[in-house]
């Protein structure tokens, strides 16, 4: 049932003002002073056990064998779950584009990311449990690996054995006349970008602590999971049990999320499992490098955007063609981050013929997931861009190139095309603020006075729309009309709060939603203590969930900007209802009807008069004298709000869907500078502004668009998830995924511009993602003015934006792709190199001490061993120090395409704790005179594990000193009499210390 | 004399001003100690590689990484965490001045930030924007934006050498 | 992410370190500031037996000095020392104005400018001062003791003269009587994950002509390098012969590439932030 009154925004009856103001937060206290109480801070079941999660080096191979036995064997290892451990025990994750595979939160048979877990260790502590993980052996049968997203597409490499095409989802979308659009345009303008994959990093990581009740057959899981708990019916579908076994509580604080412990469900039903295999509870905490290889990072996206224009600049029509990046795995809510923005792909213009394809696919990548922005940045990226562009070509000012475009007011509130609404606001308008706030004018002249001095100075804007409160139905916009119609419908975005008094006659506002940083307890106080005429300090809050306790459905949680768009509504129409019974309890205790009567200051008063009685009374009279409520009342002061948003519908027959319920307008400009030599970027100026509605504490509502432009920094200059070919992640660690810091950030102007949305009780709408969405866009606009080049890309970082004032491919490394030759397909030639020694002495000779095997042993730099197994075939032992990593590695070598004296290939693997390595080599010998060899040498390698983190630069020389102290010894043995030249000698020597370990 | 690997040694310091003892194997990092061993739960992890700064405490005055040192290394040496700045009745200035200037919003980083702010103004009773940035980058902070924490460290600096 | 078990041993003298190096080898590593070694450890990079921590040597004798006119630092000096005007490095401008770039306020509080040295980061700025400086590093193993200069030290990516049995019980840095220094760092946020640092140092005669020049880069190759600057001694600083030698750092020693940049971005800037350094040193001449 709706609420009078819900699609009006209306100032409280009681006038307190707390809403709006900036009052201190009251979650400042607990964690100023340490004690707020986060996931690793919690032990709820005795007897709980910690898990280590041990996870594949590789990215795509088969899982041959695993041998937990020695694992197993230490004190305080209480179990080693495997993937087949948990397949038994639970039923796959579902996906929304019904993709033929089976998706376990663990590798089963096959792993398809570097960092997917392959088996659980649970032991008495962290420690232990990561000494047991070293002693796990696990085989593994590598198989062709594919990291591109473009070459995925093309099917070359299959990411899924068995699955036909890597391409598991693709669907066109027409709406509106998108040919007739494109005929009769007087331009054409079109722009094709990567959206690199990033994640928003909280500093506190994913937590699990769970626990498998075998009386209930029902789990108990804590975490700090933020929702939408939808989450909760896959988690318990996916455990084998009905939703009511299953109970999550939310850890009281929660370090951070941005969206990105929402993947914390995959490990939820993990660790539930492992609690019931192993019959203990269960607690893991994910440590950093677990993080950024397998937590959730966002999906990358590949962009063609074509826009239709007559000649003055009005944006006629749009084609769209997506390839959507989202890892090894169809892991939900994929394809959630394509669709977020399906319902408003016109962004903030007014262009209503719109072509889409979407394609989904798949890559030996970590799956992706939500992260701050959620599908905006990546699709707003190439629409500002476009427009960037546009400007550039008509010969328009980008600003007003915008303003053109842009939803007009009187249009408000508009409906999008492809079925979203634009709830209100004055787009022309608050962009019109946004150039005065920047100083455009000046900010141009400026600009052009740089110009004239031969600097490198650019004006970037982005607008955008924010979309808040979503709908939980838009991703079956994925799905076909017909495919919709055979499933059962999907809407809404309700939202649940309960108001309650205690026998003190307190007031406790209990909202289920997960807050990570947001201050929605503080907010919450605000909008009650105005409703009911309270001061905040005397509202509790509790905004946590509890399955068994919450009031909470599964839309609730901390998502898609939805507290301020909906669950504050929630917890108005909560508060309205206990001011209602407040002022009838009132009215009867001081004699006049409840429309005579206010609360203010804590009393209820008759107006205009002097008697009142404190609410405070009236609230615990509930309790002890409940049996005497006036008019028919209840006992007790206990009322829900439940704001249930009808306009959240499933997409309809034109795939038409309204994805969220109101829509925030965001304009950023900025002005930056270009080191022409170093490619380093400054910004000058960076002016943001706003439309949330109704601000309801602005220092909060600072404080989240400074944060979202810091993330929107980050993304715009330094950081980007990398994987190499073979599909090793270089950015695991802080050291290589870079977050921007306090010395990064601009001076930045803020301003708000505010017209309330109708769309819910509180005027506000949602904000969060922000300017994590525009920076990134508004700085490459920015850039590409500055540069005059369309083939801006982000991170700008300065070797990349170097590159591209210089030509070259940002990204490419020649020295690289310079494959000297072609050797077996299973390489791909990380690492390679070539040379020539001379060596004393006849080929034949030379090639007999290449292959004694004794003396050999010897001249291997690091080796303790090696034997032939078989003909042709020898193992080894190697200790080797690489970049001060040091580490044992089991060798297997292959002689073939033997021609002696003259040719050989030398092939073998070798594998450590630290890593593997896999390579070939070509020699050939060459009579040189009478008494000596020229021995030629080519060699390509490929690095994979921890080892392979240290970059190619130090593989590089490492390779070649090892080389180089080889051949000082093959020297040494074929003639010990002649003199090593010093250097040589050096080199030797320090190539002692690379094997032996050397470095603090 | 060397402690081996698998055993337990006592460690002994001085914590927020109270002597404080309890057991671990050397390899057992501050960070860990505290938590798990001390049950001191405000100094938390957020890398375990000493770039993040979360876990941050003073030995000794000065700030310190304690995921990147061990608790066997402290004996007897004084050790302040965020639950020594003020008391169970009241925030110290610094914390107050973080609440009025909302500098932080999870709060999870708030703590080693706190405790870097203590040394560095111990030693910089009157930095500028600048310097203040420069130290604030030894920690990341995700939610903030830094502008908030950077008023507040100012704002106490300000307060505590006005006159 | 929590370190391998070791073993711990806290010598109190160089003495007893020096014999558990002996007897341990390269199973053990030297714990001094931690701040580089314990992320090894914690993420089993490093996996020693035992961890020989010196923080608990007191009284550390300096070894005698190379040159009269030098400055040593011993094993436990922490980076923190040489930040202040008056500090260690008082008399060591180049070390003393790259101080605040190394690590950060928190890490200098442990690190100490040995761990820097003995380490080798190929990004550090350190060793790059000291191979700028023709410094010495000082060794001492249960065997004796041997000076190593700076050029002969770096041999690898992360990778020294130092054997596993030695300790790097001092470093000592040259004072340049006369010479003046520049340094420039340009990195992916500001000054921080370096992707190219040079420094120069330069003195010129009482008739302008360049006495001593020298030419240092670091986080372009696997260990910081020096230009070969001797063709460049003699003259009188002009555009010339800044190009000539911004042209022999673009020809003459070499670069990688890495996620981070391209070779050619460092073979670029190298040469960019060169020329920056001698312009500094060489623009205000004229107004002395």
């Amino acid at each position: 049932m709706t609420e009078t009154g819900l699609h009006q925004h209306q100032a409280p009856a009681t006038g307190g003002g707390w809403v709006g103001r900036s009052i201190p937060r009251r979650e400042d206290v607990p964690l100023l002073m340490g004690q707020a109480r986060f996931i690793d801070d919690l032990a709820p079941f005795p007897g709980t056990k910690e898990a280590a999660i041990l996870r594949s080096p590789h990215a795509h191979a088969r899982i041959v064998s695993m041998d937990a036995t020695a694992a197993l064997a230490m004190k305080g290892v209480h179990a080693v779950v495997t993937g087949a451990d948990v397949a038994a025990l639970t039923k796959p994750i579902p996906n929304a584009v019904q993709a033929p595979i089976r998706q376990y939160p663990i590798a089963v048979d096959h792993v398809h990311y570097a960092g997917e877990p392959v088996a659980v260790i649970v032991a008495d502590d962290r420690y232990l449990a990561e000494d047991a993980m070293e002693r796990v052996a696990v085989v593994y049968e590598e198989l062709p690996v594919c990291v591109d997203p473009v070459e995925a597409a093309t099917d070359a490499v299959a990411v899924h054995t068995g699955v036909p095409s890597n391409i598991v989802h693709e669907r066109r979308f027409r709406f509106g006349d998108p040919e007739q659009a494109f005929a009769r345009a007087d331009r054409t303008v079109s722009i094709e970008v990567d959206y690199p994959r990033i994640t928003s990093t909280p500093i506190e990581t994913y937590g699990v602590i769970a626990r498998f009740d075998p009386a209930q057959r029902s789990f108990e899981i804590w975490s700090n999971f933020q929702g939408p708990f939808i989450g909760h019916p896959i988690i318990a579908g996916a455990l084998g049990v009905r939703p009511a076994a299953v109970r999550m509580i939310s850890a009281p604080a929660s370090g951070g999320s941005f969206g990105v412990k929402w993947g914390v469900f995959a490990y939820a039903i993990l660790l539930a499992a492992v609690a019931r295999a192993a019959g203990i509870p269960v607690k893991w905490i994910e440590d950093r490098a677990e993080h950024l290889a397998a937590a959730s990072s966002s999906t990358g996206r590949h962009t063609r955007m074509e826009g239709a224009f007559s000649a003055e600049g009005r944006l006629l029509g749009l084609k769209v063609d997506q390839l959507e990046n989202i890892g090894a795995y169809v892991r939900p809510p994929e394809p959630s981050t394509l669709y977020r923005t399906h319902g408003n792909l016109n962004g903030p213009y007014d262009v209503r013929n719109i072509a889409v394809r979407n394609r989904v696919v798949l890559t030996h990548q970590a799956p992706s997931g939500l992260n701050r922005g959620f599908g905006a940045p990546q699709y707003y990226f190439p629409l500002e861009r476009l427009m960037h562009e546009a400007a550039s070509r008509l010969g328009i000012d980008p600003l007003e190139l915008r303003m053109r475009n842009l939803v007009a007011r009187e249009a408000m509130p508009y409906e999008c095309a492809s079925g979203g609404m634009l709830d209100g606001g004055d787009y022309p308008g608050t962009l019109r603020q946004t150039a005065e706030l920047a100083g455009y004018d000046a900010l141009i002249a400026e600009r052009d006075e740089a110009r004239a001095r031969g600097e490198l100075a650019g004006i970037g804007i982005a607008v955008s729309v924010e979309s808040s409160a979503s709908s939980l139905a838009y991703v079956n916009a994925a799905l076909t009309p017909e495919q919709r119609a055979a499933s059962s419908d999907k809407s809404g975005g309700l939202a649940v709060a309960t108001l309650s008094a205690d026998a003190g006659g307190e007031f406790t506002l209990r909202l289920p939603t997960v807050p990570a940083g947001q201050g929605h307890a503080t907010v919450l106080a605000q909008l009650v203590a105005d409703e009911i005429g309270l001061n905040p300090d005397e509202i509790n809050v509790v905004t946590a969930i509890d399955t068994a306790f919450s009031d909470w459905s599964i839309t609730s949680g901390n998502y898609a900007n939805r507290f301020s768009g909906a669950d504050t509504t929630a917890a108005v129409l909560a508060a309205r209802k206990v001011a209602a019974k407040l002022r009838v309890m009132a009215g009867a205790a001081l004699g006049c009807p409840p429309e005579e009567i206010e609360l203010v200051d804590g009393v209820a008063r008759e107006k205009g008069r002097n008697s009142h009685i404190a609410i405070r009374k009236l609230a615990a009279g509930s309790h002890w004298n409940s049996s005497n409520m006036p008019d028919g009342l209840d006992g007790g002061i206990q009322e829900t709000g439940v704001f249930t948003p009808t306009s959240l519908q499933s997409p309809d027959k034109d795939d038409r869907v309204r994805s969220s319920l109101t829509s925030t307008l965001m304009c950023d400009i900025a002005a930056v500078r270009v080191d022409r030599e170093t490619g380093q970027v400054s910004i000058r100026k960076y002016a943001v502004v706003h439309d949330i509605g109704r601000i309801l504490n602005p220092a909060i509502v600072e404080g989240q668009l400074r944060g979202g432009l810091a993330h929107g920094l980050g993304a715009a200059l330094m950081e980007r998830i990398e994987y190499d070919a073979s599909g090793n992640l270089l950015t695991g660690s802080f050291m290589d995924y870079l977050c921007p810091l306090a010395d990064d950030m601009p001076q930045v102007l803020i301003g708000h511009a505010s017209h309330p949305t109708t769309e819910n009780a509180t005027g506000a709408r949602g904000l969060g993602d922000g300017a994590s969405m525009n920076a990134p866009i508004c700085i490459a606009n920015a850039l590409a003015d500055a540069m005059a080049n369309a083939a801006v890309s982000i991170p700008a970082s300065p070797s990349r934006v170097w590159s591209l004032l210089n030509g070259r491919d940002p990204d490419e490394r020649p020295e690289r792709n310079a494959q000297t030759f072609t050797g077996d397909p299973g390489i791909r030639g990380m690492l390679t190199g070539e040379g020539v020694q001379e060596l004393p002495g006849k080929p034949a000779t030379v090639w007999a001490a290449l292959f004694a095997v004794d003396e050999l042993a010897k001249i291997i730099p690091g080796c303790r061993s090696l034997t032939e197994v078989e003909p042709d075939r020898f193992e080894a032992e190697i200790v080797l120090s690489i970049a001060g990593m040091r580490s044992t590695y089991n060798a297997k070598i292959d002689l073939t395409d033997k021609d002696e004296p003259q040719a050989i290939r030398i092939a073998g693997r070798a594998d450590g704790k630290l890593g593997f390595g896999l390579g070939e080599a070509f020699i050939t010998l060459i009579p040189i005179g009478e008494a000596s060899t020229r021995l030629t040498y080519r060699y390509r390698a490929d690095v994979g594990g921890r080892v392979a983190g240290v970059g190619q630069r130090m593989l590089d020389s490492v390779v070649r000193l090892l080389i180089r102290q080889f051949f000082a010894g093959l020297t040494s043995h074929l003639d010990p009499s002649s003199p090593q030249p010093s250097v040589m000698k050096r080199i030797g020597d320090a190539v002692l210390r690379l094997v032996s370990g050397s470095g603090r | 004399m060397t402690i081996d690997a698998d055993q337990e040694i006592e460690v002994s310091f001085t914590l927020n001003g109270k002597p404080v003892s309890a057991r671990c194997q050397p390899r057992m990092h501050l960070a860990d100690f505290l938590r798990h061993r001390l049950h001191r739960t405000g100094t938390h992890i957020g890398c375990e590689h000493g770039v993040c700064g979360a876990c941050t405490v003073l030995v000794d005055g000065q700030a310190v990484r304690s995921c990147l040192i061990y608790a066997v290394q402290l004996q007897g040496a004084e050790i302040t965490t965020v639950e020594g700045l003020g008391t169970d009745q009241e925030l110290n200035d610094l914390q107050k001045a973080f609440r009025e200037h909302f500098a932080l919003q999870c709060g999870f980083c708030t703590p080693g930030i706190l405790m870097s702010a203590t040394d560095f103004l111990g030693s910089n009773p009157d930095p500028s924007e600048d310097e203040v940035r420069e130290f604030l980058s030894g920690h990341i902070c995700r939610c903030t934006g830094y502008e908030g924490i950077v008023r507040a460290i100012l704002a106490t600096a300000r307060a505590r050498s006005a006159p | 992410m929590k370190p391998a078990p070791f073993s711990y041993a806290a010598p109190r003298s160089v003495g007893e370190a020096l014999e558990l190096l002996a007897r341990y080898g390269a199973d053990a590593r030297i714990l001094a500031g931690g701040q580089t070694l314990g992320p090894m450890l914690n993420m089993r990079i490093a996996t020693p037996s035992v961890l020989v921590d010196i923080n608990r040597i007191a009284g550390w004798k300096l070894p005698r000095r190379a040159s009269a006119q030098s400055v040593l630092t011993h094993a436990l000096i922490r980076q923190r020392e040489g930040i202040a005007p008056d500090g260690i490095f008082a008399e060591v401008p180049l070390a003393r104005m790259m101080m605040p770039m190394v690590g950060h306020y928190q890490t200098r509080n442990r690190g100490t400018v040995c761990g820097s040295i003995a380490h080798g980061d190929p990004t550090a700025e350190l060793p790059l001062a000291l191979l700028v400086l023709d410094g010495t590093v000082h060794l001492a193993s249960a065997k004796g003791s041997r000076a190593v200069p700076a050029r002969n030290f770096y041999i690898g990516p992360l990778t020294t003269e130092r054997t596993p049995e030695e300790l790097v019980v001092a470093v000592e840095w040259p004072i340049l009587a006369d010479t003046r220094f520049a340094f420039r760092e340009v990195g992916v946020h500001g000054t921080h994950s370096t992707l190219c640092t040079a420094a120069v140092a330069l003195r010129t005669d009482e008739a302008g002509r360049v006495a001593d020049l020298r030419v240092g880069l670091t986080a372009i190759a696997d260990r910081p390098l020096l230009l070969d600057t001797a063709p460049f001694i003699g003259e009188v600083p002009n555009d010339d012969w800044c190009r000539a030698i911004c042209d022999a750092v673009r020809s003459s020693l070499s670069f990688v590439s890495d996620m981070h940049a391209s070779a050619e971005y460092r073979r670029h800037t190298a040469a960019v932030l060169t020329e920056r350094c001698l312009a500094e040193l060489t623009s205000d001449r004229a107004g002395e």
